[in-house]
């Protein structure tokens, strides 16, 4: 035995010996583990909030006294009224096609629903986060009159009214003690009922999403998610645009905000990814628990001899359909849209986009995106061609004078867009890009729902050849 | 029952498989119907193909050139190239004599054209059901649904879990029906016409050095005259399976010697037969079916019976490339009534007139075969298993007309091939070949009861070898039997292969070697109690630096790669042990902790002749003998009367015993492991190495005996290291590497 080679020798075969363990360990490790590291990621993330039922002492006289006591407390919670939550404004964007820089947003902007908030703010602004917005001469410099609760209650007997104050007989001391981190049921006692009525805006979005099955979300459904973990607000202003409202996309949600690495084992269905949104697939129909509006016709309002029913005719609004569990159509988007303003011109013959996504077979930034159209036939002025804003509730409005030229001349008096006298009604569409009721991954679409024959995508008006299973995709 | 009605019901009111369509063909000519006459034809049924079709296109041609044109298949032109396999004549919507350009919906043959005969197809724009006339036999023009009731599958893009079959365990089979169906590769896609000139094979005779022969047939010769036997080609004509099994160990290995099909059709899930028995008439007029994965109560509708995934057979078959690989069938039995010298099959419905009498069952049939008298035939009554029975209805058969009726079964395998799973649900659970349960080996039923007491024929010498001995049942069936450890058809499976001979050797000499030291032992313990201890020798004992550093290390680490290497081993050899390790992982390990032992013996085999320490090893030959028995003298009586151990000579540290067993150990049984190893390693890196070895057939159990002789000298070893003077002695010394010896003595003594 010498003492050369001892030390080298006993040095390789420790080498070996660390070979051979850490092969063992990866053998016995094989497989494991990997799927859990991946679910947790996507865990929501729990908020413990403090208990406020021993710090808020009440009685409130007014909703107000309610937002001072908060802000007693919260005061950075002040940022809130530089929000489109109380602005109802944007930031200043270009609109593609209109010079400048402008602030849009529910304040000034004209859709095809109820067509306009301006001349109806006391109608509208139920759904405002603050209070006492009747009129234009709403005063928005106010600190006590942002509406805390509507978004931070978990009392349920809170119910906004008209201007958005908070209706006869709510328990404010007890609203005020229960708020905690916005819920879904806050957030969708707004944005699942616009337009007037459950489920008649987005598409994707509507009042089952409160307690959604794991078939109808995934996210919510069977993770339990809450809005506010992918539209997060670090200081009140919200991530996610709605391009019904927004015509870029800054401060937008997006999948691949959580959803980073090589989603799908197969390359084949990876490499849509260049051409194809999440959604398109992930979203395979919408509305799939309650009936969505797919078109208004106001032209027909008016009408006393038919009868009202909800998902068909109302008086007050006109001729509607509802579909439900819906395919959505399919557009290149590149998550900037065009607008229709207050005041353009259109041309009634032919049917007015009220937004329209941006993009084609040839823009590298665009993806094929699932949408919610929503057409409707609404009122113009014949001499300005232009889209007019009616003023339908309060004294003087269709819904209660049923006389468009009474409630188009209260539009102009409200808006300041002039109105000749003479109307008619144009066709328009708006366009939903369907983001939220992510179906589980099984429920997702498979080839054969796009390709082949007679399928949901009409791959020529989408500018290609053909069917690209055939001809190839984009280059 | 309570619920046929509803299921009814449902079933009238689901479209059966809605057809894909056949779009109007944009440059198809125009054309006239014509009958078989060649005149303009007005009604449907009176149009002939091959006056019609054959106006332009080589009808003779393609009629010699078809199977769908052999004596018995009614395949027209029409069926297969119209859309739904109809021509629209309606003499109204003709312009000039000839169909409408919107009415010449002719092309290649759609999945439905295909589906009317084969199986169920879907397009899966509503949910998968079974038709009605599944079970009709003979199904009318000419339909075989060998697709599903002989494969049990179904040619569908829907997911199952959205079918309207009751599917064991549904909910959780989002896959589609078929991965290819799924991703629009239609029948044709597989099965074309070998002379079309856009695919690269279309010539038959292939050279080695040509990869493609530009030569072809033009199109206008090709639509002139189509090859209408369609190409049968296997998997590997389109994917390149090498290209993505990284994650399969032994992935040459596997892919030589597995078809695609044993994991990408690892358990269809549509209903499959086990034999059909059309010797007799079921109430409903059909033949009697046994399935193989279907629960079902009496009078159910198929569609309603519980299906759950069929356990396939495995089986060598020739694919298209000429190679002979594993691969899973379903072998239907089928028995039916033949007539004459040529035993050419009776038509079902002659037997069905044969059975049926006024009102039901005809009296005489039932006198026979109603056992229980209640006036009705249960299916366990609704069997010809005794020759009175058989001999009852061919007196029937006879007075129909026909001639010398006889009872005729055969065993159809049908090759898996259809119905594919991707890669997300293919079968990934190794233990299915190489663990306790393996699919290559079991017994696999071929037939529940044998209608007139004849075992249906093997198939005939076709692309498929059943291998495994075909015995009765205890309840008058058929099954095939293979031996639980046999080697399927000549393969070494690991973990499931025994080689008997070495096996039982190995288990043999290492039970003796176990049981000698058992014996050894408890008789030690009887006679000097506990401890063992041997007397002291009177001059004290001092303590010496026996076993260097590195000679610690180098034993430990051969001790824990071989015990290592030993448990890992057992793990693969006997797939399933209580080891709670996969397959792959202790394949791995074992190969990691071989390369350990063996860069290990190759280094303390440098250190010894390097430092001339194998000396210790090598006997010294004088008076050897003497010695060798003085040992076994001290080991079989000194040793347990506490006698002096005899020591050794001065410049070895082992005894003669040790000497030899060690000289064994290195220059036998090391290299036979190594060498054997290391092939079994290559087998699966070299399919070469592989082929030349002829699977592992020789060299595994080759390295399973040594590996048996290498347990019983580990038991020998530890038991020997318990012999010191105290049961502990020598694992101490081992350990810190100092000895105790006689102060006087220069002899020392080792384990």
């Amino acid at each position: 035995m010498t003492s050369i080679n001892r030390g080298r020798a006993a040095g390789v075969l420790l080498i070996a010996g660390a070979a051979a363990g850490a092969a063992a360990l990866a053998a016995l490790a094989l497989g494991a583990g990997r799927a859990d590291a991946r679910a947790s990621s996507f865990e929501k993330r729990i908020r413990p909030h403090f208990d406020h039922t021993p710090v808020i002492r009440g009685p409130f006289q007014a909703p107000q006294d309610v937002t001072r006591a908060c802000l007693s407390c919260h005061p950075k919670a002040l940022d809130v009224m530089r929000t489109p939550h109380f602005t109802w404004l944007g930031d200043e964007v270009t609109v593609p096609g209109h010079p400048g820089t402008v602030r849009i947003g529910k304040k000034n902007l004209i859709n095809n629903f109820c067509i306009s908030t301006v001349g109806n703010e006391q109608a509208c602004t139920k759904c405002h986060a603050g209070y006492g917005w009747a009129d234009a001469g709403y005063d928005f410099s106010r600190p006590e009159n942002v509406d805390c609760l509507v978004c931070h209650e978990h009392d349920s007997g809170y119910v906004k009214g008209v201007a958005g104050m908070p209706e006869k007989g709510v328990d404010l001391t007890a609203a005020a003690r229960s708020v905690g981190t916005p819920g879904r049921d806050n957030c969708l006692t707004c944005h699942a009922y616009g337009g007037g009525g459950q489920a008649v805006k987005h598409g994707d979005i509507d009042s089952s999403l409160v307690h959604p099955p794991a078939e109808e979300d995934v996210h919510m459904g069977k993770l339990g998610f809450l809005c506010v973990d992918c539209h997060a607000a670090p200081d009140h202003q919200l991530r996610g645009r709605a391009f019904s409202v927004s015509v870029e996309d800054a401060h937008g949600v997006s999948c691949t905000d959580c959803h980073t690495g090589k989603e799908h084992r197969d390359a084949r269905i990876e490499g849509h990814l260049r051409s194809v949104a999440c959604q398109t697939c992930h979203v395979p129909t919408f509305a799939r628990k309650l009936p969505t509006k797919a078109s208004w016709d106001w032209s027909k309002a008016g009408d006393p001899k038919r009868p009202d029913d909800p998902h068909r005719y109302l008086k007050i609004k006109g001729e509607f359909v509802y579909e439900q569990d819906a395919i959505p159509e399919y557009r290149w988007f590149d998550l900037t849209m065009d607008r229709y303003l207050m005041g353009d011109r259109m041309d009634p013959a032919q049917v007015t986009d009220i937004n329209r996504p941006r993009g084609g077979i040839g823009d590298p930034r665009a993806r094929i995106w699932p949408f919610k159209i929503h057409r409707a036939l609404q009122p113009y002025d014949e001499v300005n061609r232009t889209l007019l804003p009616p003023v339908t509730g309060g004294a003087g409005g269709y819904w209660t004078s049923f006389d468009w030229d009474s409630a188009f001349r209260l539009g102009e008096k409200a808006s300041g867009l002039p109105y000749s006298g003479k109307y008619g009604f144009a066709r328009t569409e708006m366009y939903w890009p369907q983001n939220h009721m992510v179906a589980p991954k099984e429920k997702a679409l498979g080839c054969t729902d796009c390709h082949g024959a007679g399928t949901r995508l009409d791959w020529k008006a989408l500018g290609y050849p053909g069917d690209p299973i055939q001809t190839g995709g984009r280059p | 029952m309570t619920a046929a009605p509803l299921v009814l019901l449902t079933l009238l009111a689901a479209p059966l498989g809605a057809a894909a369509q056949q779009p109007p063909n944009p440059i198809h000519p125009l054309f006239a119907p014509l009958d078989a006459a060649g005149r303009p034809a007005t009604r449907a049924e009176d149009v002939s193909a091959d006056a019609t079709c054959g106006a332009c296109h080589d009808a003779r041609f393609v009629a010699a050139h078809s199977e769908h044109a052999r004596a018995g298949v009614r395949a027209s032109c029409i069926q297969c190239h119209v859309d739904g396999g109809r021509l629209p004549l309606d003499p109204a919507r003709l312009e000039g004599g000839k169909l409408r350009r919107e009415d010449v919906r002719i092309g290649r043959p759609q999945t439905a054209n295909c589906a009317a005969c084969h199986g169920v197809v879907s397009d899966g724009t509503s949910p998968v059901v079974l038709p009605e006339d599944l079970e009709a036999v003979p199904p009318p023009g000419g339909k075989t649904w060998s697709l599903t009731l002989g494969e049990g599958a179904v040619m569908a893009p829907q997911r199952m879990s959205d079918s309207f079959l009751d599917l064991a365990g549904k909910a959780q089979l989002s896959a589609p029906w078929d991965a290819h169906a799924a991703k629009l590769v239609d029948c044709v896609a597989c099965h074309y016409a070998r002379n079309d000139p856009r695919r690269t094979d279309s010539k038959r005779a292939r050279l080695e050095y040509l990869v493609v022969d530009p030569r072809r047939t033009s199109t206008a010769e090709f639509l002139i005259r189509p090859d209408h036997e369609l190409a049968e080609p296997d998997c590997r004509s389109c994917h390149a399976p090498l290209a993505v099994h990284g994650f399969l160990p032994y992935r040459e290995r596997h892919l030589q010697v597995l078809g695609c099909q044993a994991c990408h059709a690892p358990g269809p899930r549509a209903p499959a037969l086990e034999m059909i028995d059309q010797t007799v008439v079921t109430p409903a007029g059909t033949p009697a079916y046994v399935y193989r994965n279907v629960e079902r109560r009496a009078g159910e509708p198929l569609n309603a019976a519980l299906v759950g995934p069929l356990r396939p057979l495995f089986v060598f078959r020739a694919e298209a490339d000429g190679a002979r690989r594993l691969a899973p069938v379903n072998v239907v039995s089928r028995w039916r009534w033949v007539s004459g010298p040529d035993r050419a099959e009776v038509p079902f419905e002659l037997v069905t007139r044969a059975f049926r009498g006024p009102g039901g069952y005809s009296p005489e049939i039932l006198a026979a075969l109603d056992a229980d008298g209640d006036g009705r035939l249960s299916p366990a009554e609704l069997r010809l298993d005794t020759p009175a029975k058989v001999e009852v209805v061919a007196a029937r058969l006879r007075a129909l007309g026909v001639a010398d009726p006889a009872v005729d079964g055969v065993m159809e395998p049908h090759p898996l091939a259809h119905g594919v799973a991707g890669k997300e649900n293919a079968l990934r659970d190794c233990d299915a070949c190489h663990g306790a349960s393996s699919r290559l080996s079991g017994d696999y039923a071929l037939a529940t009861y044998l209608p007139g007491g004849l075992p249906p024929r093997p198939p005939p010498g076709g692309r498929v070898e059943l291998s495994g001995a075909v015995v009765p049942t205890g309840s008058g069936g058929l099954e095939l039997r293979r031996a639980p450890e046999e080697s399927a058809g000549g393969l070494h499976v690991l973990g499931r292969s025994r080689e008997v001979l070495t096996n039982d050797a190995g288990l043999a000499i290492f039970t003796l070697v176990f049981l000698g030291v058992a014996l050894h032992g408890l008789t030690r313990l009887a006679l000097l109690g506990l401890r063992g201890r041997r007397p002291h020798v009177a001059e004290g004992l001092s303590r010496v630096y026996a076993f260097g550093r590195y000679e610690r290390i180098w034993h430990w680490t051969m001790a824990v790669s071989g015990v290592g290497l030993i448990l890992t081993g057992l793990e693969i050899h006997r797939g399933g042990w209580r080891f709670p390790m996969s397959l792959p992982a202790a394949v791995t390990l074992h190969n990691a902790l071989a390369v350990v032992l063996m860069v290990n013996a190759l280094l303390s085999l440098f250190y010894h002749l390097a430092t001339a320490a194998i000396r210790s090893f090598l006997p010294e030959a004088h008076g050897l003998w003497a010695r060798v028995l003085e040992h076994l003298e001290y080991q079989t009586r000194g040793i347990f009367r506490g006698g002096p151990h005899p020591g050794q000579l001065a410049d070895q540290k082992l005894n003669p015993l040790q000497q030899i067993t060690y000289l064994a150990l290195l220059n036998v049984l090391f290299p036979l492991q190594i060498v054997t190893g290391v092939l079994i390693w290559a087998v699966g890196h070299w399919p070469a190495v592989g082929a030349a070895l002829g699977g592992l057939r020789e060299v595994a159990p080759l390295h399973n005996l040594g590996a048996w002789l290498f347990l019983s000298f580990f038991v020998l070893h530890a038991y020997l290291v318990t012999t010191g003077r105290t049961p502990g002695e020598h694992l101490v010394a081992m350990t810190t590497g100092y000895q105790l010896v006689p102060q006087d003595s220069t002899k020392t003594e080792g384990a």
